[in-house]
């Protein structure tokens, strides 16, 4: 087992371990969001820094998955699909309790989870809930730990990515854009919203199945998800979609789009799933995390198998570029 | 000599949870040894001007005012089972809710405090069930509003809807309590220590007839997940404790009917008797009072 390791498979070659010029140094990096790893030398005035609890950034990600096996979620998806209402959703869920059977074990996030919920709860002072949209180009992770609540297993660290739906459309129209998700390469579970709003609507529903299907497969053709991903599509906003679904026009349209999904992916990828989700149904009387419990678990539980070489370090492992660090050493311990 | 083992346990807990009336209470019930306690006070040493303050106060059935950042001390107490064994002196950090608080906002505490952290040996830390702030949706409120007579206005769009800003410190009790463990677990040497989570003024809650761990479990369900998830390296115990014994104006003649003060108080929880206090904290001490985990 000395040379083979589970591991982010071969696109990881493909990656390279040289660092750009753009890349700051680790110590540059570690300013600009103050990690939590190095907090704690922080002393000034009798006062030492704590953790932020921002996002992560994949750097800083790293006192995650370098300590634990660590499951990556993307959430990806067009502009006001639904990625950070899910997130924030799952997180809300663990506020009442446990929940799809596991337990809430911690978060390096919590602020940042937070922050995620504020729209949503009535200390906004808001009579509608609403999540801000996620702005900038940056790489978003945020942590939850769980643990099954029978505590018959460790705990388990999942990073969840917020990422803005323009990286998202900038991916779908180029294959070079696509490459600079370098996330994509460490992704266990690569979920892929459909804004159920527009599927409600004849005028926007073929636009909204186009436009997931070109970016799953900008994604494929660009060697960032491959025969190891496992893909699970979610029709999202499912409470808006429901008065009409099980009308003729509608139910044959998204039975449709599955079948396209299935004829076009189902044998470039491990696994291809579908779901009708509802994290934060305001139109019809769903739960609140409408079906979350059904695909959360499997996002636990369950990482692609890959075997791919393990990549000679540089002397010095500052060297390597963020996503290779993460990558590196997020599936080390499994 | 007075050479005797050291155990430093954490009082943790946001403002107004009850942390300084515990500790007068805690050090009445030591000290007097007026009723059959599982530990009491092995002799004095120190200063004990602010316990015997803290103390009067209590005796004299007033709320205890809330301990100032500025106002904040160390008290210790040199402790020993009643049943015998070594003497142990066990340090309390009496400490501003607010400095709890700030932990979470700013993200920082004093040095003095991280010293403290990596010496623990355990955490009491307080919950008031009047100070729970929970995390509310809108949606969850609006259902309720739903069900009044009177039909509510129709919402906003959303879209062009006013908002409060997010403010670290209206965040809920609960995530700010896993918060301040999350940092003591990252911070301790201690790999392993026990959590007492203390429920104060129990006799607002008791009557509802549920068990303070229960309690916690429906109050504060992060929090119980995250004490739950995490008991193998920290074990924990849920208390209710009823330091003062009931509301100091509703039930003051009930109160005052009390011959011994260490009467007043009440705890509930496994292994306690109904008036010890002291239970509470051998609990927490675990192995420390057999052996303290450093001798000066």
């Amino acid at each position: 087992m000395a040379d083979e390791v589970v591991q982010p498979d071969t696109q990881y070659e493909d990656s390279g371990l040289t660092v750009p010029e753009s890349t700051p140094a680790p110590a540059e990096a570690a300013d600009k969001e103050a990690p939590p790893s190095s907090a704690w030398d922080a002393e000034a005035e009798g006062f030492m820094q704590l953790p932020s609890g921002g996002e992560f950034d994949p750097q800083s990600a790293c006192m995650v998955t370098c300590a634990a096996p660590t499951r990556l979620i993307v959430l990806a998806g067009a502009i006001d699909s639904g990625k950070t209402t899910l997130l924030a959703s799952i997180y809300e869920m663990l506020q009442l309790g446990p929940f799809a059977g596991y337990l809430f074990a911690g978060s390096l996030t919590l602020p940042a989870l937070e922050r995620r919920c504020h729209l949503a709860r009535i200390a906004s002072g808001r009579s509608t809930p609403d999540t801000e949209r996620t702005k900038g180009m940056e790489d978003s992770l945020l942590h939850l730990r769980v643990r099954e609540e029978d505590c018959s297993r460790p705990s388990k660290d999942l990073l969840f990515t917020d990422l803005g739906g323009e990286r998202f459309r900038l991916a779908k129209d180029s294959s070079d854009e696509c490459r600079r998700l370098e996330l994509l390469l460490r992704a266990d579970h690569f979920v892929l919203l459909i804004d159920g709003a527009k599927l409600a609507r004849v005028e926007y529903r073929h636009e909204a199945h186009v436009s997931a299907a070109s970016l799953l497969r900008s994604c494929l053709d660009a060697d960032m998800l491959g025969a190891h991903s496992y893909v699970d599509v979610l029709f999202a906003k499912w409470d808006l979609v429901q008065p009409v679904a099980e009308k003729r026009g509608p139910k044959t349209f998204l039975k449709h789009v599955r079948s396209q999904f299935e004829d076009r992916f189902g044998g470039r990828v491990a696994r291809l799933r579908f779901f009708e989700v509802a994290a934060r149904p305001t139109a019809s009387d769903l739960p609140f995390g409408y079906n979350l419990d059904k695909v959360v678990p499997s996002w636990i539980e369950d990482a692609p198998c890959r075997r791919y070489f393990k990549p000679e370090f540089p002397s010095s492992f500052a060297l390597l570029r963020e996503i290779d660090r993460f990558g590196a050493t997020a599936g080390d311990h499994e | 000599m007075n050479e005797c083992a050291l155990t430093q346990l954490l009082v943790v807990g946001l403002p107004a949870t009850g942390k300084t009336t515990f500790l007068a209470a805690l050090w009445h019930v030591a000290e007097s040894a007026e009723i059959r306690c599982s530990l009491v006070v092995s002799r004095y040493h120190g200063d004990r001007e602010y316990l015997n303050k803290i103390r009067d106060e209590w005796l004299e059935y007033r709320q205890l005012p809330r301990t100032g950042l500025v106002d904040e001390q160390s008290v210790s107490m040199r402790l020993v089972r009643r049943a015998g064994g070594s003497e142990v002196e066990v340090v309390f950090p009496d400490m501003s809710g607010e400095s709890f608080k700030l932990q979470w906002t700013d993200r920082r505490w004093s040095v003095e405090y991280s010293r403290l952290v990596s010496q623990a040996a355990g955490v009491l830390l307080f919950v008031h069930p009047d100070e729970v702030v929970e995390p509310t949706r809108i949606d969850q409120a609006n259902r309720l509003v739903a069900e009044l007579p009177e039909v509510p206005e129709p919402p906003t769009d959303a879209e062009f809807e006013e908002s409060v800003e997010w403010d670290p410190s209206q965040a809920p009790t609960q995530v700010q309590l896993v918060e301040l463990l999350q940092f003591i677990s990252d911070h301790a040497a201690e790999k392993r220590f026990r959590i007492g989570v203390i429920v104060s003024a129990w006799d607002l809650v008791r009557d509802n007839g549920v068990a303070p761990e229960e309690w916690v479990g429906q109050r504060l369900p992060l929090l119980s997940q995250y004490l739950r998830a995490n008991s193998d390296d920290y074990p924990y115990r849920v208390f209710g404790v009823s330091a003062q014994g009931g509301d100091l104006q509703r039930d003051s003649a009930r109160l005052r009917k009390c011959i011994r003060p260490s009467d007043r108080v009440g705890v509930t929880g496994l292994d306690c008797a109904t008036h010890d206090l002291t239970a509470v904290v051998g609990w927490v001490m675990g192995g420390s009072l057999a052996a303290g985990v450093q001798s000066r």
